[in-house]
């Protein structure tokens, strides 16, 4: 049993750095394809779609730092402190940056044919890491509750 | 799940954005030359799809053959689209055509005896309904499909860019319709390719080439039937 208690703390540990990298990489890939897609319709503004393209790659340094604040030596009494905190903070900053990065393929593809509402376009993913700063905030508020091992 | 809802997000990203109104487009947004080459970044499966749309729905790609061996070989293409979704948008087209085509056959007069043969992409159930009721002027479907009416007006007074123009826009409201929860999978590359379609069929309207046109195939035809009376001249 303690054995398995450890292997779920680790899991925990290396959970936020792990699901906020597949996250980025998911959101970044699906708005850097539309920014290339637009790149290919217009003429101006390349620049402002790769910097929006990019927006769904702090959830990665959010699941870091998290994970930099869980680090402490691995005890059957901290590892379900671990493993919850790591895992749902983990998993919460997966989805905020897939969806984040939806939001953004859909703001590109909007404002290459309108770029009135380049502004406004954003504002649904600028939510979205909002929540995302939420999750990442209280990760770290609750993680110091976690015995330190 | 994700990877098929994103899957071709580049390839719509690089189309221009197509307009709200058909009727206000003057100009296509994007030359076929240009799509074609945007399309080459379908999968093998995809485009084999397309093509299968295409060739059921756009008059250019289909063969010259009768109606039996039209409706059996649509079926059979329609068999192969793997996505019930697409299978459906075609059907939806087809059978609109079909009930055109009805409509017309009436318009000229023709009769369907109980005998003959009748096909189209409809279901059995609506073909017979339709016989059962030729006579009626919706067929007795005004309820279920609202623009046989309309449709029928048009025809019985020759109005026939007027319905051209409701064809127009009710494939094009019901491809509007269908791209709400498509914005960058396959779906949403078939429905920009069928809008392409009608954008280009409106935008190729024009009356002054049209008059041309038909001027050149009066004299054309007035030509054939000179020469077919000096012959029957010289004959006697």
């Amino acid at each position: 049993m303690t054995e398995v208690l450890i292997i779920l703390g680790w899991i925990g540990l290396y959970a936020p750095m792990a699901m906020g990298a597949l996250g980025s990489i998911m959101g970044c890939a699906v708005a850097g394809q539309a920014a290339i897609g637009a790149m290919l319709d217009t003429e101006t503004g390349h620049g402002r779609y790769v910097g929006v393209s990019a927006m769904a790659s702090s959830q990665v340094i959010f699941g870091i730092v998290v994970m930099f604040t869980l680090n402490r030596p691995v005890t059957a009494e901290n590892a379900p402190g671990l493993f919850a905190v790591g895992v749902l903070s983990g998993l919460a900053l997966m989805l905020s940056a897939i969806y984040q990065g939806q939001c953004c393929a859909a703001a590109i593809h909007a404002s290459k044919s309108k770029p009135e509402i380049f502004g406004l376009s954003i504002v649904p993913a600028a939510i979205i890491e909002g929540f995302a700063v939420f999750a990442f905030i209280f990760a770290l508020v609750v993680a110091g509750g976690i015995p330190k091992g | 799940m994700i990877q098929q809802q994103f899957k071709y997000t580049l390839l719509l990203s690089s189309l221009p954005v197509q307009p709200v109104e058909l009727f206000s487009t003057k100009i296509l947004p994007i030359s076929r030359i240009q799509l074609d080459k945007r399309l080459l970044l379908l999968d093998t499966e995809d485009s084999a799809d397309l093509v299968r749309i295409e060739e059921l729905l756009h008059w250019s790609k289909m063969h010259e053959w009768d109606d039996f061996n039209i409706i059996s070989h649509g079926q059979e293409a329609m068999a192969l689209i793997r996505s019930d979704f697409l299978r459906s948008l075609v059907q939806w087209r087809l059978e609109l055509r079909t009930l055109l085509t009805v409509l017309r056959r009436r318009h000229a007069g023709q009769e369907l005896p109980a005998d003959q043969q009748f096909y189209g992409f409809c279901d059995r159930l609506r073909l017979s309904f339709i016989r059962r009721n030729w006579h009626k002027p919706d067929f007795g479907l005004g309820l279920s499909i609202p623009w046989l009416k309309p449709a029928q007006q048009l025809i019985a007074e020759d109005k026939t860019l007027e319905l051209d123009k409701l064809m127009l826009t009710l494939n094009w409201n019901h491809y509007a319709r269908l791209s709400l929860g498509h914005t960058f999978d396959f779906p949403a590359v078939v429905l920009y390719v069928l809008r392409w379609y009608l954008i280009n069929r409106w935008v190729s309207y024009d009356s002054d080439r049209a008059l041309l046109r038909f001027n050149e195939l009066i004299c054309a035809e007035m030509a054939n039937v000179s020469l077919e009376c000096e012959g029957s001249h010289e004959r006697t």
